[in-house]
């Protein structure tokens, strides 16, 4: 069946930005999904409304991932959750010492896992600058040394 | 058409024409039979010149839903008989955002309508969307009178459906 080539099109003109953007508003609307499902109190986006003293309709917004929050909007959700829920890399290292992107060469992606421990991952595309998202099994996939993978899974 | 003195109004009726398929998620669009683009492409080729940023950002938001999550209700703005994507701006903070009226037929088939940068909260006092609003109402209450059959995310009888354009 024939498409119209919107979407091509508009792929062409994106940047990692506008992917960015996205995708870390999804990210962010299901870490409030979660915290939603495992508070003691707050459950619901009437909950989060009340608590965090806000219109249902502006939770609803938050939820769809395509929402511009504030830093203002996060630290509340900070506040009423009683945790942080965005880790900067300088704050992972400092918690997992570890450095989750560290940069790129041609077409490979260095990631270093925990220190002397360096994993290649091949990119997505060449357009891309880095691969945006890297999962857990990504970065397990892709490990080839036995003793670092054991390393990881123990 | 004239009838005795009375002005008779003609139906103009639109056809389905599909605009992506993802894994999880077809978007189609309608074209009215008097229209020289669909009403998606006509947002899109409006909108560009308006705001392309937020055109991408939209577009690529719904590349992911398609591909990741499928198209439920959660991640849309319910618009009485049919939903909205909504801004990726905050309306209080900038006083504009831009609107793409769309019908949920399920979380696997998505109708795209049209849309603009709304400048007001109520899209009915807007002059900018008020047209695309009330045209998607009555595009989405035709919507969901017909039958549409499928296979996952594509509608098998594209060509049995049309509806009543204006």
């Amino acid at each position: 069946m024939r498409e119209d080539n919107i979407f091509d099109e508009a792929a062409k003109d994106m940047t990692l930005e506008h992917k960015f953007f996205v995708n870390f508003g999804f990210s962010f609307a299901k870490q409030i999904r979660y915290e939603l499902s495992v508070h003691p109190h707050i459950n619901t986006q009437k909950d989060l409304a009340i608590a965090m003293k806000k219109t249902e309709s502006e939770i609803s917004r938050m939820l769809t991932g395509l929402h511009n929050l504030t830093l203002d909007s996060i630290s509340k959700l900070c506040f009423v959750f009683g945790k942080e829920l965005i880790l900067t890399d300088l704050m992972a290292q400092e918690k997992y010492n570890s450095t989750l992107a560290t940069g790129n060469e041609g077409n490979m992606i260095f990631i270093n896992i925990t220190i002397n421990q360096f994993i290649i991952l091949p990119m997505r595309n060449n357009n891309d600058e880095y691969q945006e998202t890297v999962t857990l099994q990504d970065l397990f996939d892709s490990m080839p040394i036995l003793p670092s993978k054991e390393l990881m899974l123990s | 058409m004239k009838f005795f003195g009375l002005s008779l109004k003609e139906n103009i009726f639109a056809t389905f024409e599909c605009v992506k398929q993802y894994d999880k998620v077809g978007y189609y669009t309608i074209k009215g039979s008097t229209m020289p683009i669909s009403e998606f492409k006509d947002f899109y080729k409006r909108m560009s010149q308006e705001d392309k940023d937020q055109v991408l950002k939209i577009i690529y938001w719904l590349s992911v839903i398609g591909n990741e999550y499928g198209a439920m209700p959660d991640y849309f703005r319910p618009e009485r008989n049919c939903h909205a994507v909504p801004p990726p701006i905050e309306i209080t903070q900038q006083s504009i955002a831009m609107r793409l009226y769309c019908y949920l037929v399920d979380e696997n088939i998505v109708v795209l309508f049209n849309g603009g940068l709304k400048t007001n909260n109520n899209p009915e006092k807007c002059p900018n969307v008020r047209q695309y609003f009330k045209k998607a109402q009555k595009w989405a209450i035709n919507t969901r009178d017909l039958i549409i059959q499928r296979d996952k995310t594509r509608i098998t009888n594209l060509d049995d459906l049309q509806i009543v354009y204006a």
